[in-house]
């Protein structure tokens, strides 16, 4: 075979040389539907923002014969930039495809179809798929495929991806298509087909000739290397046309006229009949209006923030009580028996026990109910209504709309809701997004205001304490978004319509997210319990106490040992008091409450630092794994400093130091 | 059709009532290509469907389809009330 043989395909394209079909259409139009439909499988593609975009390819038996199906992020034209840096067009001509199966929306084709007239000029065989056929339906909205086949010289079909139907066939026509233009690569086939009907204008045809020309002579006269473009490239590497390459190139001059050709052609295939509006319209135009929008809007931030706090609290207690019954006793066994000096031994015991206890206890219950919350919010199409209302409030802290899931999250746990700014799409709002996702106290961290305050100075106080963090939070969030350059991106977005979840999909989007923060934050939780365990049957603790408590004393006035377990409640924030009170019994020789040991005045400053100072571990290696290491090191100094502001100022305010 | 109005005149999204429907006639460039994405281009009708609080994103229906618009993008489009 000829078309393996270039070396810039080589990495992309399947070396099996199966015909190859791309799945292309605008965002949430049902691809990975048919993806999962045509192979049997739900799948999730790592389609955020700034990281590298991995494309799902799956293997499909259609009319006889194998084929690779690529799924593509949801797009709005070729040169629109769905995910990454890369306009969608490079990612297209990655995937190398034979032939383009383009999903739409058969209930608003106006505004589907330009994508697929872009694609036809790409001059590859395109299969359309008039999806959602059923919600169309429901509106009366009925499509004459003949004539839209005519009309876009292919195959065109009525399909709903989610019951199935229709999607073998769409799926069986592009195969043999792709199968066809392969053959013809191939030399085994003659070219087929007719050309499609001109839609340009004279001027626009001649631009394209010549583009098309220059493009094709590229390599030619200049060589792979000099001409550095990289349509010029899939030219002479054979994945489209010089003609095809010229559409793209000049997208700017046509993309007005595809519109305008996609309307009159949607007016002629459409048949409507009257209809009343269907109930998911109705709420999706509820979700947006600010009644019933906004008491919704807060109705399921408050019942989301419960029901990971519920949930995740009921997992966490279970899996806790499971693995103190079973696996304790087990490794309290074993790694003295494998380890012989008794204090590695025992710190060892702090990392693989306390280490994946505290993962087990913590990570894997919020994180896993949060993970699946957000998918099912994600799926019905919800989140995007409530980013829209959400859109100005956030505003001001220099955050669109959609930052409002992450942020009410992060008081579960902060570090899925790091992993959840991924909605962000620009760098800018991922780092004030991140930022304030670290100061907002996670479970973890209000258990430890609650139990520090509550008991001694009162439930007022308490309130008062996560008063003062939520300003804390707020003043943070200006200031950020005062000092970090650039401004907040306009909003432009499409409000995805509302539709039940399908629990398949969630699920699979839940796990595929879960395992990469698992892969993650393991190690990380290991090394953190290990080094704290060191230090602390080391007994070196006692001497940082000594070492930092002057300035401890000075500037917050709090004991030297308080000053210690903030320290280390990085490293297990909901350590935090047991910490303190293990170092306490040890300093005075015999047990002791948190009462005896501080003044209320005390534990509220303490109770404020711990839950605003340097996010934990787990967050650190989540913020350094999205952000990289000088944004992680520049969210946790900030924090530390903010904590330690908030806490000299509040110790001067109450008098104690 | 009434005679031409100076552009500072026309209603954008921004300033149109809500339930209002505008033919859009302009489009400031900066904001062109995006919302050409969305199908908002001279010649478009488009209808306010309902505003957020605060000054928030104005939504505007197309067809079937809803688009949210910052209040920056809304003021970049003008037209005229269908005749
Ligand atoms: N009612 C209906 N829903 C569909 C159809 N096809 C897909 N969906 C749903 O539309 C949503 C988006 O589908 P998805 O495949 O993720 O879209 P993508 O963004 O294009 O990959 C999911 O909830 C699907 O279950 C269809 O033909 N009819
Ligand atoms: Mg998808």
């Amino acid at each position: 075979m000829t078309a393996a043989c270039h070396p810039d395909e080589a990495a992309d394209r399947p070396v099996d040389g199966l015909p190859v079909v791309a799945l292309v259409g605008r965002p949430n139009v049902g691809k990975s539907t048919f993806l999962a439909r045509a192979s049997g499988r739900f799948v999730e593609t790592a389609n955020a923002p700034g990281t590298t975009v991995s494309l799902e390819r799956r293997r499909v038996h259609a009319r006889g014969r194998d084929a690779w199906l690529v799924d593509l992020p949801g797009t709005r034209s070729l040169d629109d930039v769905p995910a990454g840096d890369d306009p969608f067009w490079r990612l297209l001509l990655e995937a190398a495809p034979d032939a383009i199966l383009v999903v739409a929306d058969a209930g608003d084709l106006a505004r589907h179809l330009p994508l697929a007239i872009a694609c036809r000029d790409l001059g590859l065989p395109v299969v359309l798929a008039a999806n959602l056929a059923d919600e169309a339906a429901r509106r009366g909205i009925e499509v004459d495929t003949g004539r839209l086949a005519q009309l876009l010289n292919g195959p065109a079909h009525a399909t709903c991806g989610r019951a199935g139907q229709g999607v073998d066939a769409a799926v069986g026509d592009a195969v043999e298509l792709a199968a066809q233009r392969r053959g013809v690569l191939e030399g085994t086939r003659s070219p087929r087909g007719s050309a499609p009907a001109p839609i340009y204008a004279f001027a626009d045809e001649m631009e394209l000739r010549r583009t098309a020309t220059e493009l094709t002579a590229k390599h030619r006269s200049l060589g792979a290397a000099a001409a550095a473009d990289p349509l010029a490239d899939a030219v002479a590497a054979g994945v489209i046309s010089g003609r095809g390459a010229a559409s793209i190139r000049l997208a700017h001059a046509l993309d007005p006229k595809r519109w305008a050709t996609a309307t009159s052609w949607a007016a002629d295939v459409e048949r409507r009949r009257d209809a009343p509006e269907p109930l998911a319209d109705r709420a999706a135009r509820w979700s947006t209006s600010p009644w019933p929008g906004i008491p919704v809007f807060l109705g399921v931030s408050v019942a989301a923030f419960l029901s990971v706090l519920l949930v995740g609290g009921v997992l966490a207690a279970a899996l806790a009580a499971a693995w103190s019954a079973v696996v304790s006793p087990a490794l309290a066994a074993v790694v003295p028996a494998v380890i012989p000096v008794p204090v590695a031994a025992r710190a060892v015991l702090w990392a693989v026990d306390g280490g994946l206890l505290g993962m087990l206890s913590v990570g894997v219950p919020y994180v896993l109910t949060f993970y699946l919350l957000l998918a099912v919010l994600e799926d019905s199409g919800y989140l995007t209504s409530a980013a829209v209302l959400m859109d100005r409030l956030f505003g001001v802290l220099g955050l669109p709309g959609r930052a409002a899931i992450p942020v009410l999250a992060a008081a579960g746990c902060n570090v899925p809701a790091i992993y959840g700014t991924r909605v962000l799409r620009t760098r800018r709002e991922r780092v004030i997004g991140s930022f304030l996702v670290t100061l907002v106290p996670c479970s973890a961290r209000s258990a430890v205001v609650i139990a520090a305050v509550a008991p001694f100075a009162g439930p007022a106080a308490a309130l008062a304490a996560f008063g003062v963090v939520m300003g804390v939070t707020i003043a943070a969030g200006l200031g950020a978004n005062a000092l970090i350059p650039g401004r907040q991106s306009s909003l432009v977005l499409e409000l995805a319509p509302l539709r039940a979840p399908v629990p398949g999909h969630v699920a699979a989007k839940a796990w595929w997210r879960f395992r990469s923060f698992v892969v993650q934050a393991t190690p990380i939780m290991l090394a953190g319990s290990l080094v704290l365990g060191v230090v602390y049957e080391a007994g070196w603790w006692q001497a940082i106490a000594s070492a930092i408590g002057p300035a401890v004393q000075w500037s917050l006035g709090l004991p030297a040992i308080a000053g210690v377990a903030v320290g280390f409640a990085f490293l297990r924030k909901e350590l935090a008091l047991q910490l303190l009170i293990a170092f306490a019994a040890i300093q005075l020789g015999r047990a002791t409450g948190l009462g005896e040991l501080m003044t209320p005045a005390q534990l509220f400053v303490y109770a404020v630092v711990t839950s605003i100072s340097i996010p934990c571990i787990a967050t650190l290696a989540a913020l350094r794994g999205e952000l990289g290491n000088r944004a992680a090191a520049g969210i946790a100094a900030s924090t530390l400093g903010l904590a330690l502001g908030t806490g000299a100022l509040l110790a001067r305010l109450l008098g104690i130091a | 059709m009434s005679p031409e109005r100076p552009a500072s005149d026309r209603p954008t999204l921004a300033t149109l009532h809500v339930g209002g429907t505008l033919r859009v006639s302009d489009v400031d460039p900066a904001h062109a290509e995006e919302l050409l994405r969305e199908g908002l281009r001279p010649g478009a009708v488009v209808r306010v469907a309902s505003r957020t609080p605060l000054g928030g994103p104005v939504i505007v229906v197309m067809g079937r389809s809803r688009i949210a618009l910052s209040a920056d993008v809304a003021t970049a489009v003008r037209g005229e009330p269908p005749a």
